[in-house]
């Protein structure tokens, strides 16, 4: 049997972020995210409350350019008056349910 | 075709859901992360595949007021809180905590818990998210 033919599943990796992007915790999420993506892991990371404050991050829109699924809230950007645009699929509770749900590992940055 | 005993478990059981233990302990009088987190436990809680508990630690107790109106973003507590309610498990709060003797007549039933049985129930979840 020739197992180097058959798929490796991917692994799913889930990131909540809801600090403010000046707070170590934030650049801990992302640092994770990038990690992660070079390991070959499907990332999806998700800003919430004080984290959709850095959804533009250039570090995390660099990620978002080699193949982070970014998320934002949409609740909280709108409370913040943050434009809904490109910079994140903009989403509700929903996402972070599924995210929960339906990776491998689950990780929140709430510090 | 024969199956294991396994995969008939499979065939008929669906998986356990997740637990998720949403442990709160900011200020709700003076932070509106106590209420943020009691939206998103309500709103991860209510689609029933994670299984979400709500602990409320030192003066986050407070979310449980009877009367939340000094508390930020108040209206969160009184939307969501009920929601919480309808999952049949108590919201847990800290034995010791200061100000339980304040709450009044909570929106919901709690139960009070010792910080060891914290520590048991994190152990016991799959994921554990501090606000």
């Amino acid at each position: 049997m020739d197992l180097t033919s058959k798929p490796i599943p991917a692994r799913k990796l889930g990131i909540l972020i809801s600090s403010r992007p000046e707070q170590p915790s934030f650049r801990h999420g992302v640092r994770l995210a990038g990690t992660a993506l070079r390991a070959g892991v499907d990332v999806y990371l998700y800003c919430i409350d004080d984290g959709v404050l850095g959804v533009n991050d250039p570090e995390l829109q660099t990620l978002k350019s080699t193949g982070l699924k970014l998320y934002a809230c949409a609740y909280g950007a709108q409370r913040r008056n943050l434009p809904i645009n490109e910079a994140a699929m903009f989403a509700g509770l929903t996402i972070v349910n599924d995210l929960m749900a339906s990776t491998d590992r689950f990780i929140s940055f709430n510090g | 075709m024969t199956t294991s005993p396994q995969d008939s478990r499979s065939a008929l059981s669906s998986p356990p859901r997740r637990k998720a233990l949403f442990v709160i302990n900011s200020d709700p009088r003076t932070s509106p992360r106590t209420a943020e987190a009691i939206r998103i436990a309500a709103g991860v809680g209510t689609w029933r595949k994670i299984e979400v508990t709500v602990v409320l630690c030192e003066t986050a107790v407070m979310a449980l007021s009877e009367f939340p109106d000094d508390l930020v973003d108040e209206d969160h507590f009184r939307r969501y809180l009920p929601i919480i309610g309808e999952w049949g498990r108590p919201v847990f709060v800290e034995t010791g905590a200061p100000l339980l003797n304040d709450l009044g007549q909570t929106p919901v039933p709690y139960e009070r818990i010792t910080i060891s049985q914290l520590a048991a129930m994190a152990a016991d979840s799959d994921y554990v998210l501090r606000f």
